[in-house]
């Protein structure tokens, strides 16, 4: 049982995943079926509970597919993602040095770590120090750099022992570096690319998330190029909104005959119904 | 803020000519119709009969639906019990499957009316019991929409006597289905299922009842959709979540799989 994502990348190869935003073990499925290497669930900014999160889990590992989170950098969220089986860990916002120390503390178990004695059924057939070894072989740690004292910290941040991957986010970038309203700025495109490059630079690895389209594969590309290894595609409401968006636009594009030339409807029509 | 409408909002657009665009939702989760209500779209087409949904999350995606005022349409058992449980949950819109003869049309309108017209047992959604019941009585019959799916042998030969039945507002058809029936399991383009589709479709417009086709959103479905429309058929469905991610993840892997690097 090895952590897909990780032995890929130590073979110099990319892992491809799905961002899951929807708490549904079906969306899991999707991914699986389609051949994706992991899923990313985010339970930091999405209402899951737990429960349906661990069947989300169980579904990946259905699949052989790492499953990886999004949580706050706290221990005892940190020991409840491990309990539930979780391979990958993205943690937001980390802000210096120390916090990064913190979040591989919790993953852990002492010495030098601080994660409690527990671990997902399907790992006690092994011997117990068997998965201690492996909980720090393949577990991967990945740091978000988002903010201001992130940017400042981070030559100190990709220097800490067990932090194995490094990404960022342009909203949160965007907003730290005063550009909220304008994330495609160049300022904050560079600082994404200056957080991405420092961590290649220092070897470590970097998770990007993009686009299925083929401007988003591009870019993919280019990354991969650099060097880097985890390739995330956008989040599936994202996917299925520009489908179900542009799919709308062209049907009511067609004329409909016996009723004259279809009311040009935009997507903004619900605010129409509701002055009626 | 103007009250959420209750007004069936797909029944109330094909009355006045217009095209209704939906989507059909095969995820047990409300997040999906909040996806369609973003878009814009006026219904939600979820399948609690081929998936497995719990009935308190059946019950939160309707609500989400009337949150967007979009119709909650639901694929139902024709079975008197869950048509009435499901309506109970404020579903303004059914599709029965399988449909095999006008009987069991008929008996899928007696579970969805209330006496004389049906068999409905009295009750009614929250969202409903602001008003009195004879208003609640009269909404029904205005505006719940009845959806009957042919897509078995048996539903073929008897589409003639089912398009008339009274109280049957919708005809719809499904290509998987369909080549089962027809003896070309899986074969959803086989020129049998494309013409018994057309005959279907064709034969419930001419009898003045509404259709419901779905498409998928590639360009050559659009097209399809899009010719339905010019058809008559005032409800166009968009393929389900499941169709759409599968096809934009394995685009995009089977691009980058093959990229070239070091």
């Amino acid at each position: 049982m090895h952590n897909r994502v990780k032995q890929l990348y130590s073979n110099g190869t990319p892992a491809f995943g799905a961002q899951i935003k929807l708490p549904t073990s079906a969306s899991v499925e999707v991914a699986g079926q389609a051949g994706l290497d992991f899923v990313r669930f985010d339970p930091y900014h999405w209402t899951y509970n737990y429960e349906t999160l661990e069947e989300m889990v169980r579904t990946a590992y259905s699949y052989n597919m790492t499953p990886w989170v999004r949580c706050r950098n706290d221990p005892w969220v940190i020991r409840a993602m491990l309990d539930m089986g979780i391979q990958g860990f993205t943690l937001p916002c980390i802000s210096s040095a120390a916090e990064a120390r913190a979040a591989v503390a919790a993953v852990r178990y002492p010495p030098p770590g601080l994660r409690e004695s527990n671990r997902p059924s399907r790992f006690r057939s092994m011997p117990n120090v068997d998965h201690m070894d492996w909980v720090e072989s393949d577990i991967i740690i990945g740091c978000a750099i988002e903010n201001l004292e992130g940017l400042e910290n981070l030559h100190e941040i990709v220097k800490v022992e067990g932090v194995d991957v490094i990404s960022s986010g342009p909203g949160d970038l965007a907003a730290a570096l005063g550009y909220a309203k304008d994330r495609s700025n160049p300022k904050v495109r560079e600082a994404y690319d200056r957080v991405l490059g420092t961590a290649l630079d220092a070897g470590r690895q970097v998770y990007l998330s993009t686009p299925t389209n083929p401007r988003g594969r591009e870019r993919a590309q280019r990354w991969i190029e650099r060097g880097a290894r985890v390739i995330n595609f956008e989040e599936e409401y994202r996917i299925l909104m520009q489908e179900y968006g542009t799919a709308l636009v062209h049907v009511q594009r067609q004329p409909e005959p016996g009723s004259g030339p279809v009311e040009a409807r935009s997507l903004g029509r619900s605010k129409k119904q509701e002055s009626k | 803020m103007n009250p959420i409408s209750l007004t069936n909002r797909v029944k109330q657009l094909y009355h006045d000519g217009k095209s209704a665009f939906g989507v059909h939702v095969k995820f047990p989760s409300p997040s999906n119709v909040d996806i369609a209500g973003v878009t814009g779209l006026d219904t939600v087409a979820i399948d609690p009969y081929h998936w497995h949904t719990k009935r308190e999350t059946l019950e939160n995606m309707i609500r989400c639906a009337y949150s967007y005022g979009m119709t909650p349409w639901v694929r139902c058992r024709n079975d008197p019990w869950e048509i009435m449980t499901v309506l109970d949950m404020g579903a303004q819109a059914l599709a029965i499957p399988k449909c095999s003869s006008a009987a069991e049309a008929a008996a899928a309108v007696a579970g969805m009316y209330y006496p004389p017209k049906g068999r409905r047992e009295s009750n009614r959604p929250l969202r409903f019991q602001g008003m009195t019941s004879a208003d609640y009585h009269d909404w029904t019959q205005t505006q719940l929409l009845l959806c009957i799916c042919i897509e078995n042998r048996e539903g073929i030969e008897n589409l003639g006597e089912i398009v008339k039945v009274d109280g049957v507002d919708v005809i719809a058809t499904e290509r998987g289905p369909l080549s089962v029936a027809l003896g070309v399991s899986g074969n959803r383009q086989h020129l049998l299922v494309l013409e018994t589709e057309k005959r279907i479709l064709g034969t419930a417009l001419e009898a003045g009842k509404q259709v419901a086709f779905t498409c998928p959103t590639t360009k050559d479905g659009l097209e399809e959709g899009s010719l339905w429309t010019e058809r008559g058929a005032r409800i166009l469905l968009f393929e389900a979540e499941q169709r759409v991610l599968m096809r934009n993840y394995r685009e995009a892997l089977a691009d980058l799989r093959c990229a070239k690097f070091d």
